[in-house]
């Protein structure tokens, strides 16, 4: 009877007003008989009011549809008039003619004899399955114009429902199996229809619903050929018009559905849609969008909303979920925290974070919890000020797109430790997802399994997705869920917050985009979200928007049923007018086709991104699992926090996981940050210095102001490059603490020229230094030779500046300054050469812009060369600035002894005291060694080291990870391993204390550099890279990727053997330990032996 | 959290509502002016309590009602509102056995009725305070008889779960009072050696960061060790380094504080109770003192070795 009905379908199909809507009724419209169905009747009246014609189509009787649909039936009025029900699987149909009571308009009556006929088919069947299988089935009478074969008629399966159908059908051929019907449900149907050719019934129809094998008259093929006859027919609606919905069109154990009888040769030209599971598949004219009766309710919502010249809320036009991916069961690629500590909730929400460069979101808990939880999510680059004179621009609060309200009969689901019988947070660094699990104990003794998965898209930066996941472990009863998004609430873990947040727009929208305006800049989110709830009988209540407040709220309650999964899945896409002038057409449109693809699909190629990405950065280390998982810890956080596809952002202090620091960019960005991306990630790390490219004007402007010349770049950066570094703070103590980085941590300028070079040197990236970086460099050079003044005789000095070691301030010739500046100065020159060499026209272009000249380049070699930073010839030390020396002395040994290996000493021992004392915050000239290592002789370096190391407290998380690099290289591995754990704990064990604020990403980077420019002993020269290992005794070897000049390098450390491999990319200059430097070539591997304390190397094939 | 304490009589389960509860104000008057002065406290957290306000008087042999007006120096008008209780027996004793008999009670008196050495408790409040398990408030005769009106508020704190015990009672206190509330936590001065758990920053880098997002995270951490949010009254923390009693007494008079609440444990003994009996005596301010559980302020300090 079935029909090809035309081409394939698409989603797009759906965007139009149809003037006929023919529908399934069980499975399709409600999920079963005793569902209430007055949300489904309220849609299909605004939907007859407005004159499309509704047909129920229904295997059940009268009575029982009448009873669902009476709401519609006694409130529609007049407009029932377009309403008609076919019921008996195609033997009835009846209209109502604007009255409460059924018209009959068509009913096929069975004569006598065919009513024997049909009783003769269906007793032959139920012998012979009783004769030949032994199989007991049992037959219902009682129905119009059919008889009905039960074959599992066992208490268990008496009244399945819909979406058991999977269960149902396993159940029923195990039994027809297991009884020797080898061919299963359609040997069945075969021996019914031999049955009713034997009766001598000439059409019969037979059908299964799988519980079912059923002998017919009629089935639904005749409803559609009376609605096509005379409701279409008769109004001329042209059959294109028509849209045909049910949920059983494909094949269930090799039988077609019963919905399938609904395409037939007239109703070809329909748009047919199936909101089923559809396990067997569909045919390709149908459209498959699964969801059950939630979905074809939104279905019916958007053509209601069509109609009344709405653009619908996102149509819930997408894939039928797919199963999810699970957490990585791998202790290196995983964080797990267990259990409930509220007083550590911060913390965790830190670490547990998501993000992808574009927008992080903390991991805080979805239901809230205003004591304990810190929801926030931060855009890359929307930086705002409150209205304060004092206040300096902060990264703004972003609505709270992931919050959600549960209640299970009536009770609010809520994080305590009293009600959790487990709760688990997963960090799943390999797959970029965060998860929770929890077991739920309410005080009547419900037990309820959630589970909460989270990622912020890596391959579509502005979506995120966010899936939760209910199942009633021990009840059956009322659940309500919420889907809620908000403006940040202004009050986070019980305090009022005291900075911008995005608030609503006001004024009603219509396409279900929510609109934020940030209060000083005006800066503009456009959010746009959708969720829906799956399980197995969800009622749906459709999005209720109320966009003037910026809230939206979508909610569902079911009766939720033990032991069943309700899972909700919401997709969020967001823009800014960073994006666009209009980001609200973008946000809808990203989310619309988000929605098509599915969670599923999202997840997929967010799990593909971060396999690329892993493939190009993860570090194995044989032999130390915690530092493995350390490195992928910092790896993840880092890569959460880039987005090369933006250039005009970079990463602040703490990246997008938390709010301390207000989104300020530091140099922890382009000294502690960068390497990383430079050699696994190149894209990201040129997007970084292109950020401190695009805000050269700010640094101009700084530099200017204080009287200098060129490029003095700001201490604390936001979006334009401005100085945002506060000038005072008032203290808890009361005290007024004047605070001068901004206005004296010069070294900055230094620091990026740095990253610049350094970047090209790694990457060979000639573009950029034509046309970005020449400028950084030019620029930082033109500022150190107007920074600095000449003595009596001729030494060139930098006065009043703040060093690394920020507890002496106001300090003359800083050593790491100097040594920077005099680096800056050299490197200018050599850039203004290259730049005549290679790109005259760039240079004539920058010379006129920046008023530079021959004579002025060579008066930076003069200032280099008089630059004060001397070495002491007895002792080889550098001091590190003027007059530190003599400052008092002071013995941090105790402190050592008792296991600390940090403190703020200046809270320690009061700010004045740690001024006149030889205290060290900070890596200072430790961190000049790391950075200039080849101007300092290993005698040099390795007195200074010993010299420094004790004096320092590590009063910034940037200083671990430096003193474990530099004792590395100087092969100390102990206490290089020793710094490479505190480095490492800074986050994962909190040991400074104020993780909750957001992840330390410069300890982070440092980390990675420790493993690849320590023990992997790492460096890049003009020439090419070199290496010269050095393995903690406990790591059996060290694995790590690295890109090279366009090379794909591998790299591999072990004991006593090393070697370095090119998977692609162009041919590099390799040197191994003390060996010649060689080529390696595509598909070549370099591999040396250990001897003594060397490196033997030999090129092999591969 | 109520600023009275439940007595918990019984251990039965009280259905009743906290508006059905009888809660009290008693204020024991021995017919000094000294003792006079707990009055205008006790009538104003009276009204802020929606309790009734007790005079309390404990003596030999009872006296006509007219003589105890008048023997108690009470003014025309100051009866109005409350009820007087006349007892017989020793005066801490029925103090104490009256306030027990009300579901939620608190004693406001006087630190000493005639003249004691400066800074010390007089025996009745003394024997009072060491005995109360309900929150009482001590005041300073010198305080004098002006009008109190509750409009900051202090909680000093150690860092401990115990002195957070206090801010519940306190935030409540504040929140009916519309006052602003101040956190003090008092920590060792600079040089001098930490207590094991300081709560102290362990890492301050760039300060215009690290100590805005100290104070938010001490805040925070007391708010769940106390369960209540500071967000329903305005509370800002503050940083005293050096002795906590002397610090207490000199933030108070420094930040013009109406009202101090500290957390005791009840030991009396002089390492647990220094702060207390330095706070009670110095303070130019009332003292309300709530019974929590647990160590009291950290005693002494040694310097850095």
């Amino acid at each position: 009877m079935g029909a090809a009905t035309g081409a394939r379908q698409d989603v797009a199909s759906l965007d139009r007003p149809f003037r006929v809507i023919a529908f399934d009724w069980d499975g399709t419209a409600v999920m079963g008989r005793k569902q209430d169905a007055r949300h489904v009747c309220k849609l299909l009246e605004r939907l007859l009011r407005d004159g499309v014609s509704i047909v129920v189509v229904t295997g059940t009787n009268l009575a029982n549809t009448v009873a669902q649909l009476s709401p519609l039936i006694h409130e529609a009025g007049s407009h029932n008039r377009h309403l008609f029900i076919a019921t008996n699987r195609g033997s009835e149909v009846y209209g109502f003619e604007g009255r409460p009571q059924p018209v009959p308009l068509f009913r096929r009556a069975a004569t006598p004899e065919e009513d024997r006929q049909l009783t003769a088919a269906a007793e032959s069947v139920r012998a012979q399955l009783q004769q030949d299988f032994g199989l007991e089935a049992k037959i219902v009478y009682d129905r119009l114009n059919r008889r009905k074969i039960d074959l599992i008629p066992v208490p268990e399966w008496a009244d399945p429902p819909k979406s058991a159908i999977g269960k149902l059908l396993e159940a029923v051929q195990a039994r027809l199996f297991a009884a020797g019907v080898h061919g299963g449900l359609q040997e069945v149907l075969r021996m019914a229809e031999r049955a009713a050719a034997n009766a001598g019934l000439r059409d019969a129809r037979v059908t299964s619903d799988v519980k079912h094998v059923e002998i017919g008259l009629t089935d639904k093929s005749d409803s559609v050929e009376w609605m096509v006859r005379d409701v279409c027919g008769k109004k001329g609606v042209h059959l294109s018009d028509v849209l045909i919905a049910g949920d059983e069109f494909g094949p269930i154990g090799g039988v077609e559905g019963s919905d399938h009888k609904m395409l037939t040769p007239s109703s070809r030209g329909a748009v047919f849609v199936s909101v089923g599971l559809e396990p067997g598949g569909v045919d390709p004219e149908i459209l498959h969008l699964g969801g059950g009766p939630p979905r074809f309710c939104q279905i019916l919502a958007a053509q209601a909303d069509l109609r009344a010249g709405k653009r619908p809320f996102p149509v819930a036009t997408r894939a039928v979920p797919l199963p999810l991916p699970v957490p990585v069961d791998d202790p290196v690629w995983t964080l797990v925290q267990e259990g409930v500590d509220l007083s550590r909730e911060r913390e965790y929400e830190t670490i547990f974070s998501v993000g992808n460069g574009y927008l992080g979101t903390r991991a805080a808990l979805a239901e809230h919890n205003p004591l304990a939880s810190s929801p926030a999510t931060f855009l890359a680059g929307v930086f705002d000020a409150l209205p304060s004179s004092q206040a300096v621009p902060e990264l703004a609060l972003a609505p709270d797109w992931t919050r959600l309200r549960v209640s299970i009969e009536g009770r609010e689901v809520a994080l305590e430790p009293a009600t959790a019988l487990a709760h688990r947070r997963i960090l799943d660094m390999k797959q970029g997802a965060s998860w929770r699990e929890w077991r739920y104990h309410d005080p009547s003794g419900r037990v309820t399994r959630l589970r909460e998965l989270r990622m912020a898209s890596l391959a579509h930066r502005h979506v995120a997705l966010q899936v939760f996941e209910i199942v009633p472990e021990n009840w059956s009863g009322r659940l309500v869920v919420e889907a809620v998004v908000e403006p940040a609430s202004g009050i986070v873990a019980g305090l009022p917050v005291a900075r911008p947040r995005m608030l609503a727009v006001p004024g009603p929208r219509d396409d279900g985009v929510l609109v934020y305006r940030t209060g000083g800049k005006g800066l503009t989110l456009a959010l746009a979200t959708s969720s829906q709830l799956e399980g197995s009988d969800a009622f749906p209540i459709l999005p209720r928007l109320r966009a003037a407040e910026g809230v939206s709220v979508e909610r569902w309650e079911v009766d939720a049923q033990l032991g069943e999964t309700y899972r909700l899945e919401r997709v969020a896409s967001f823009y800014t007018s960073r994006d666009a002038k209009s980001p609200e057409h973008l946000a809808k449109q990203r989310l619309t086709s988000a929605w098509d693809a599915g969670a599923s699909a999202l997840a997929a190629a967010h799990a593909k991104a971060w396999r690329e990405r892993w493939e190009a950065c993860a570090i194995e280390v044989q032999g130390d699992p915690a530092a493995e998982r350390a490195l992928r810890f910092a790896a993840y956080h880092l890569l959460i926090a880039a987005n090369p596809e933006d250039e005009r952002v970079s990463i602040g202090a703490r990246t997008l996981t938390g709010e301390s620091y207000k989104g300020h960019v530091f140099w922890d960005t382009d000294v502690f940050m960068l390497p990383f991306f430079t050699f696994t990630y190149p894209e990201a790390a040129r997007a970084l210095l292109m950020y401190r490219y695009h805000t050269l004007d700010g640094a101009r402007g700084k530099a200017a102001d204080a009287g200098y010349r060129g490029a003095l770049y700001a201490w604390e950066s936001t979006d334009t490059g401005h100085e945002t570094t506060p000038r005072f703070m008032l203290a808890p103590d009361g005290e007024v603490i004047p605070i001068v980085s901004g206005l004296q941590e010069h070294h900055i300028s230094a620091d990026i020229a740095y990253a610049a070079w350094s970047y090209w040197e790694a990457t060979g990236d000639d573009r950029f230094m034509a046309e970005a970086g020449a400028e950084i460099l030019l620029e930082t050079a033109c500022f150190w030779a107007s920074r600095g003044v000449w003595d009596d005789e001729g030494r060139f000095h930098i006065r009043d500046v703040v060093g690394p070691d920020e507890y002496h301030e106001g300090v003359d010739d800083n050593a790491f300054t100097n040594g920077l500046a005099r680096w800056n100065l050299r490197r200018g020159a050599e850039v203004f050469e290259m730049l005549r060499r290679r790109w005259p026209e760039r240079l004539q272009e920058l010379s006129r812009k920046l008023a530079i000249g021959p004579d002025e380049v060579e008066q930076w070699r003069r200032i280099a060369a008089a630059m004060e930073l001397s070495i002491d010839a007895a002792t080889g030390l550098i001091e590190q600035f003027k007059g530190y020396f003599a400052l008092d002395d002071y013995d941090l040994a105790p402190m050592r002894a008792q296991g600390k290996r940090a403190a703020p000493m200046d809270m320690l021992l009061g700010r004045e005291h740690t001024l006149r004392s030889r205290i060290v915050k900070q890596a200072d000239v430790v961190m000049l060694l790391q950075l200039l290592w080849d101007e300092f002789p290993e005698a040099v370096r390795e007195a200074n080291f010993r010299y420094y190391e004790p004096r320092t407290c590590h009063g910034s998380s940037l200083s671990p990870s430096t003193h474990a690099l530099v004792a590395a290289q100087l092969g100390d591995i102990p206490m290089a391993m020793d710094y490479f754990k505190q480095a490492s704990e800074i986050d994962l064990a909190n040991n400074y204390g104020n993780a909750a604020g957001g992840v330390h990403a410069a300890a982070l980077g440092g980390l990675w550099q420790v493993a690849v420019f320590g023990f992997g002993g790492v460096r890049v020269y003009r020439e090419g890279l070199t290496m010269d290992p050095r393995l903690p005794p406990a790591w059996r070897s060290l694995r790590f990727p690295l890109q090279f000049r366009g090379a794909q390098l591998e790299i591999s450390v072990e004991a006593d053997r090393t070697w370095v491999r090119s998977l692609g990319g162009k041919p590099v200059a390799v040197t191994l330990g003390e060996a010649p430097r060689q080529k390696l070539s595509v598909g070549e591997e370099l591999v040396a032996a250990r001897v003594g304390r060397g490196w033997r190397s030999a090129k092999e094939a591969p | 959290m109520s600023l009275f304490a439940d007595t918990g009589r019984g251990g039965a389960l009280d259905l009743r509502t906290a508006a059905e509860q009888r809660s009290g104000v008693f204020v024991p008057l021995d017919g000094s002016l000294e003792a006079v002065a707990a009055l205008p406290v006790a009538r104003a957290l009276a009204r802020l309590a929606g309790a009734t306000l007790h005079l309390v008087h404990v003596s030999e042999r009872p006296v006509s009602l007219h003589e105890l007006v008048h023997a108690l120096r009470l003014l025309p008008g100051e009866l109005y509102g409350s009820i007087l209780d006349e007892l017989a027996g020793t005066p801490a004793d029925r103090i104490l056995q009256l306030a027990s008999e009300l579901d939620r009670p608190m004693v406001v008196m006087s630190s000493h009725s005639e003249a004691a050495p400066e800074g010390a408790l007089g025996p009745v409040a003394f024997e009072v305070l060491q005995r109360a398990s309900f929150p009482v408030i001590v005041v300073r005769p010198e305080r004098g008889s002006g009008p109190f009106v509750l409009q900051r508020m202090a909680v000093p704190h150690d860092g401990s779960r115990r002195t957070a015990g206090a801010l519940g009672p306190a935030l409540g206190l504040a929140e009916r009072a519309g006052a602003a509330l101040r956190v003090v936590h008092v920590a060792p001065a600079p040089g001098e050696r930490l207590p094991e758990r300081s709560r102290l920053p362990q890492y301050v880098d760039q300060p215009q960061h690290e100590w805005p997002e100290w104070a938010r995270e001490f805040l925070e951490r007391l708010e769940i060790f106390a369960g209540v949010a500071t967000a329903r009254a305005p509370a800002r923390l503050f940083l005293a380094r050096g002795d906590p009693g002397e610090e207490i007494v000199r933030f108070v008079a420094r930040e013009e504080v109406d009202l101090v609440a500290v957390a005791w444990s009840g030991k009396a003994d002089a390492s647990s109770a220094a702060t207390l009996w330095h706070v009670v005596g110095h303070c130019v301010c009332p003292v309300l003192v709530l019974r929590t559980a647990g160590e009291d302020w950290h005693a002494g300090s040694r310097s850095i070795p």
